[in-house]
């Protein structure tokens, strides 16, 4: 075997041993990636939630405010109806 | 040799690569996931901060969502570290929320200058309504004020003075009635003392006639006695007439009906024809007479009975011709539980026109074909017989064949049988 032959072989060997040192990098990039995975998935459930509960807020809001005008309105009325009896 | 190691570093660089290209491809599609992930969950992120922030955090207090909303906000910046935003863009988020919050007041300034110009408008309104109110309390106020006097005043006073002045009115109207009556009477009276004396004499003037007529005084000569029986045929009329003027006059007086005579009606027919026979027989007029063989004697007023049928009898003898035929019947006819007495009289005076038949009960009435007047006829004597008809609440009428020739008077009395009938019962 001469010595050229040998030089590749020894480099294909390298390359090789090489190769075999991105198999944990490859790992820790996976594991990374479905970390993060995981974080948007929470991210997203906990916007969502927060989505709801602000829509509940604003209803509830809303609610109020109508019962609000509702009782200034029926108070208005009393007003005028007593100030009419009065009359 | 190194030559050698040369080869050995480009070997291992080369298998280094090769893996890192290999892993990329093999990662390709979960980095894209990673990556549009990431880009979501900051615009959702972005989003809903900015929603939140729009809401005032005294506000987000008072509902249980909005409590839960700050938890679990507050909850997601510790557990992600959202809130490490820098100064400057802490700032554009204050900014913007000021001048979001300027706008927010500004449109609650409108629509309260709104509502204030429709409180204003519903102000003027109210004042306008509580003017009108005011009027009409005025005018009730007045009415009621008036209400109140009226009802004060005695309302018994007033119905005593309503209740004289009403005796007083029906006071004078009575006398007003009494005095009509008098002046009527008074009247009738005087008329009845009137026509009366004329009648005295017009019967004196007839005896002289008589006397100058029978020559107990002197001989008369042919014109002479022509000349005093046409004074004794007119004096003769006019006494009819007078008399029979009496007779409506004293009928017309008459409040009720005459006494209720019991009537043997073929005694009472036998006389009438007698009283009435001097005429039929001067013009030789056949008269048939047909009486009821089941009726002696009726409950009626006899002397309007007597001058009812002397009318008719004799009014058919002025109508009919010289011998002529004059029919006298007589029935009696129940109906409805009561009994009527019907009289026809018939003559063959020619008939009456039919244009004629409406006025034949009008005085003074005499159809142009009948013959020359006869004495004692005045065409009041079916007017007469009407009269004391309708007086016994009972009805007379004619049926006349003017082709065939002859009329028939037909009355209907009502009668009573046993008992005296009250006629006037019905009126």
């Amino acid at each position: 075997m001469n010595e050229m032959t040998t030089v590749i072989l020894l480099g294909g060997l390298m390359g090789l041993f090489g190769g075999l040192i991105t198999i944990p990098v490859n790992a820790l990039f996976n594991y990374w990636s479905k970390r993060d995975e995981l974080e948007y998935s929470l991210k997203l459930e906990s916007i969502a939630k927060q989505r709801e509960l602000l829509l509940q807020h604003k209803l509830e809001m809303e609610r109020r405010g109508k019962d609000k005008l509702i009782d200034q309105i029926s108070k208005r009325l009393d007003n005028l109806e007593k100030n009419l009896s009065h009359e | 040799m190194s030559e050698t190691y040369l080869f050995l570093l480009a070997g291992a660089i080369a298998g280094l690569v090769a893996s890192f290209i290999g892993g990329i491809i093999l990662y390709r599609n979960r980095l894209r996931i990673h990556l549009r992930l990431h880009e979501r969950v900051e615009q959702e992120r972005t989003a809903l901060h900015n929603d939140i922030s729009e809401i005032d955090k005294e506000e987000l207090v008072e509902t249980d969502a909005g409590k839960e909303l700050m938890h679990l906000s507050q909850a997601s910046i510790q557990q992600f570290g959202y809130a490490r935003e820098d100064v400057t863009t802490s700032l554009k988020r204050h900014n913007y929320d000021l001048l979001k919050q300027i706008d927010e007041h500004r449109k609650r300034l409108a629509q309260t200058e709104e509502r204030l110009g429709v409180m204003a408008a519903l102000q003027q309104e109210s004042e306008k309504r509580l003017e009108n109110l005011k009027k009409e309390n005025t005018e009730l106020r007045l009415a009621n004020s008036l209400k109140n006097s009226v009802a004060s005043t005695n309302s018994a006073q007033i119905e005593q003075e309503l209740r004289i002045t009403l005796e007083e009115v029906a006071r004078l109207q009575n006398q007003l009635a009494e005095a009509n009556m008098r002046f009527i009477e008074a009247e009738t009276e005087g008329i009845t003392v009137f026509t009366e004396e004329l009648l005295q004499t017009l019967s004196s003037t007839l005896q002289y006639v008589d006397l100058l007529l029978d020559e107990s005084t002197g001989n008369l000569n042919p014109m002479q006695r022509n000349f005093l029986e046409t004074v004794k045929g007119s004096t003769t009329r006019l006494h009819g007439l007078i008399e029979d003027f009496i007779q409506v006059t004293t009928l017309r007086r008459r409040t009720s009906a005459a006494a209720h005579d019991s009537v043997d009606l073929h005694l009472f027919i036998k006389e009438v024809v007698d009283e009435t026979g001097s005429q039929i027989r001067a013009k030789r007029i056949t008269l048939n007479v047909d009486l009821p063989e089941n009726a002696d004697f009726v409950y009626a007023d006899r002397e309007a009975l007597r001058q009812i049928l002397i009318r008719l009898l004799s009014n058919a003898g002025a109508a009919s011709p010289l011998q002529g035929t004059v029919s006298l019947q007589v029935q009696i006819k129940a109906e409805a539980r009561k009994e009527y007495l019907l009289i026809q009289v018939s003559d063959t005076g020619g008939g009456i026109p039919p244009e004629d038949l409406r006025r034949v009960f009008v005085p003074f009435y005499r159809a142009e074909d009948v013959p020359a007047r006869g004495v004692g006829d005045t065409g009041m004597g079916l007017f007469i017989a009407k009269m004391l008809t309708e007086a016994q609440n009972g009805r007379i009428w004619v049926d006349t064949e003017l082709g065939v020739g002859s009329s028939t008077y037909n009355v209907l009395i009502p009668i009573a049988r046993d008992t005296p009938v009250n006629v006037n019962a019905g009126k």
